[in-house]
């Protein structure tokens, strides 16, 4: 039977509890995103644009929304007759079942789809990320450096070090330390949550990991150390796009600022790189006789009678007469009302601005959690 | 024999009328107010009122609407039974300059032989309305009608160029004569009538030579026939002439108008692409206009129907105009009163103005 080279698991059953008050109705990965998008959308794309076909989307938290969003993995072209997108959520065996008790469990329960395919890669990703990245040069430099395991890292800002699993190499690329969330950070080089393995020493380490008591059954504190203490050939693969963690508020509202600014080198418009989406089939906006809209993206469907400015909307954005809104994201179906004015804040689905102002300051960007009515 | 509705899309002789546009592509296939093209709403209708074995008359230059309808996906009509139907012309139509549907439909006949269903809904794409199919079938059979055809006491703009025959309507519903005058009704180019009586229909027509199904089938019958008028009381356009286009495509930017037609519970289903979110660029002034995905907005831009993926450079000005997919208006150009088709480029500087009555149409993919 033919097999997959790669087939990519997608961790997409977390909360993301950082980002309560947008994901209390839905796992973080169907977070809208972007304007048109959800944050899943980039790391979908990426594997569809990598040539990677073949797809586990492991759910778990709230998966409803999300599930609707994936369908049959149409949207990146993964709706194939062998190979795809697949939802594996917990499930039920004869001696019983559990939730995903960490990441690596959930690959560890879904063996038996690795084992369909029988890849020779098996790439773990997570849905949590906004950037665009060629995963098939990933795997170029594992072949070519020999590798068991490629992590994927990127330099981040020594202030945010504290949030991401730092990762020590030598000369070569070849990782010799790896401390999630470390109080005294060795350097600024950080795991992105991207996991190249040779399927073989995966499903080994998966069956051993499982077996300790004492473990959390996560990649980051259990089994990529169990592998450095073994001398397990561990690489670095470093990339150098952008790249954000959107999993807290301040952080989805400048990924989001981001996208406003040219420089950012995550280009939404390069052809040659698509974002795809679930197909949204709602009407063009409309900019209404006193709307102003100054350096903003905006969905479809959105009514604009008010002022935009340096704003990210969703679609059916609703900015009513003689308002401000500025510097803020609104998420679907958000409505600022007459006169209200929005400054540097977040406005959850379907919630609404009344009256009065909300401003965020330089510290905390305000936030609107979905399906609230805020009156100042 | 079940009680459902075979649906049959058409495209009729006069749809030829809106020069550059309608020069590469049937009527059906046009773009219309941003992201639509005009089978989009009788689809849309259709789809929503549970019809969903649709087949679509093809005629000549009908590559752009195969292009566009594929499978049917878009609409829900991709479908294991019944779905959409391309309906391909016979060569002979080439030859014999025949204009109308009527050869088509024959051609495929078959189409409706196969069908389990008990009527055929047979429309046209110059009208844009949402009308309720059910309830035109319910009004068929309650008035014991053989034909139905769907009316509408005026449209949405009175600018039809063409002369328009209208229908005189008695007391009861039944249509009695066509007329030209003030009084009667507007034909939307919507019919029911059950299948067998359709096919009768069509066969006779065409061995007295007939061309057009609403033509030579229906207005020569109406005394032989009980043929009734449905009054449909929703938004109705009918788009015969560029000028036409022009301002029912204007008209939807006034927020009653666009209420009418779009902000009903059913959806008009259209084929989305993947293209990014409309970005407004810092300095960008738009009002009084509606902007599809895809754009890149830099300049000015005031009453006018942007498509997806026009870029207005910072400079341009573009104002009530209507600019078509991937349409790019340089720095320092000006445009007033223009419809510009597909990726047609308006060159820095370049000043372009028409007037509502003979707006400036720039074809497809020519710089100016």
């Amino acid at each position: 039977m033919y097999r997959k080279e790669c087939v990519a698991m997608l961790l997409a059953g977390g909360q993301g509890s950082r980002l309560s008050g947008l994901t209390s109705r839905m796992a973080k990965p169907a977070v809208p995103f972007g304007a048109k998008y959800r944050i899943i959308d980039f790391t979908l794309s990426n594997c569809y644009n990598s040539g990677i076909d073949t797809v586990g989307v492991l759910t778990q938290y709230r998966p409803l929304e999300l599930n609707s969003h994936l369908g049959a993995g149409g949207a990146w072209n993964m709706d194939c007759r062998f190979g795809g997108l697949h939802v594996l959520g917990p499930y039920m065996k004869e001696d019983g079942g559990e939730w995903y008790s960490g990441t690596a469990d959930a690959i560890y329960q879904n063996i038996d789809f690795l084992e369909r395919y029988n890849p020779r890669f098996v790439l773990v990703l997570s849905g949590d990320h906004i950037y665009k990245m060629n995963y098939s040069l990933m795997v170029d430099y594992h072949k070519a450096v020999q590798a068991a395991v490629t992590i994927g890292v990127v330099e981040v800002p020594w202030a945010e070090t504290g949030r991401f699993g730092i990762i020590t190499t030598q000369q070569n690329g070849r990782i010799v330390g790896f401390v999630e969330k470390p109080d005294q950070p060795a350097n600024n080089q950080a795991s992105m949550g991207i996991y190249l393995f040779d399927c073989q020493t995966l499903l080994t380490y998966l069956k051993r990991d499982i077996q300790s008591v004492q473990s959390s059954h996560d990649f980051g504190r259990d089994v990529i150390p169990a592998m450095l203490a073994d001398k397990i050939s561990l690489y670095a693969y470093p990339f150098r796009g952008y790249w954000r963690d959107v999993g807290t508020i301040n952080s989805y509202w400048q990924a989001s600022m981001d996208l406003l600014n040219g420089d950012t080198g995550l280009n939404l418009y390069d052809p040659s790189w698509p974002v795809y989406s679930a197909d949204g089939t709602g009407p063009p906006h409309y900019i209404g006789s006193n709307g102003e809209v100054d350096g903003s993206l905006l969905g479809e469907g959105c009514q604009v009678y008010g002022k935009v400015e340096n704003c990210v909307l969703s679609a059916n954005v609703f900015i009513g007469e003689g308002t401000i809104v500025r510097n803020s994201v609104l998420l679907p179906n958000a409505r600022v009302e007459e006169g209200a004015v929005v400054e540097r804040a977040i406005i959850g689905h379907a919630s609404v601005v009344k009256v009065g102002s909300l401003r965020g300051n330089d510290d905390e960007v305000a936030l609107v959690a979905d399906n609230v009515v805020f009156q100042s | 024999m079940s009680d459902g509705i075979i649906g049959l899309i058409s495209t009729r002789a006069h749809d030829d009328c809106l020069q550059g546009l309608t020069e590469q592509r049937p009527l059906a296939a046009v773009p219309f107010c941003g992201r639509y093209r005009l089978i989009d709403f009788i689809l849309s209708g259709m789809v929503n009122a549970g019809i969903t074995n649709i087949g679509v008359l093809l005629q000549n230059k009908h590559r752009p609407l195969l292009d566009y309808l594929q499978s049917g996906k878009a609409w829900d009509l991709s479908r294991k039974r019944d779905g959409l139907v391309l309906l391909p012309p016979a060569y002979q139509l080439a030859n014999q300059g025949l204009a109308g549907d009527l050869y088509t439909i024959y051609h495929n006949k078959d189409f409706l032989h196969k069908s389990q269903h008990r009527y055929v809904a047979i429309a046209g794409t110059g009208v844009i309305c949402q009308l309720d199919f059910r309830q035109a079938l319910a009004f068929h059979q309650q008035k014991r009608a053989q034909i139905t055809v769907c009316t509408a006491q005026s449209y949405n703009q009175a600018a039809y160029c063409c002369q328009q025959e209208k229908l005189m309507v008695d007391q009861a519903g039944q249509v009695t004569a066509i007329i030209r005058d003030e009084e009667g009704v507007h034909g939307l180019d919507i019919a029911i009538l059950e299948r067998n009586l359709f096919i009768e229909l069509v066969d006779s027509a065409m061995e007295c030579g007939g061309q057009d199904f609403f033509r030579d089938c229906i207005l020569p019958n109406l005394n032989n026939y009980h043929v009734f008028a449905y009054e449909h009381g929703g938004y109705a356009a009918r788009i015969d002439c560029l000028s036409a286009f022009y301002r029912h495509n204007m008209d939807l930017l006034k927020r009653d108008t666009w209420q009418q037609l779009f902000a009903q519970p059913e959806l008009i289903y259209t084929k989305g692409k993947d293209e990014p979110p409309a970005h407004y660029l810092p300095g960008a002034r738009v009002n009084h206009s509606l902007v599809a995905g895809g754009c890149v907005v830099g300049g000015t831009v005031e009453n006018s129907i942007l498509f997806r993926g026009v870029h207005i450079q910072p400079g341009a000005s573009v104002r009530n105009s209507i600019l078509m997919n991937r349409t790019v208006v340089e720095q320092g150009a000006i445009i007033d009163t223009v419809i510009c088709d597909k990726e047609a480029r308006i060159t820095a500087g370049k000043v372009l103005i028409g007037t509502p009555e003979a707006p400036a149409v720039v074809r497809k993919g020519i710089v100016m």
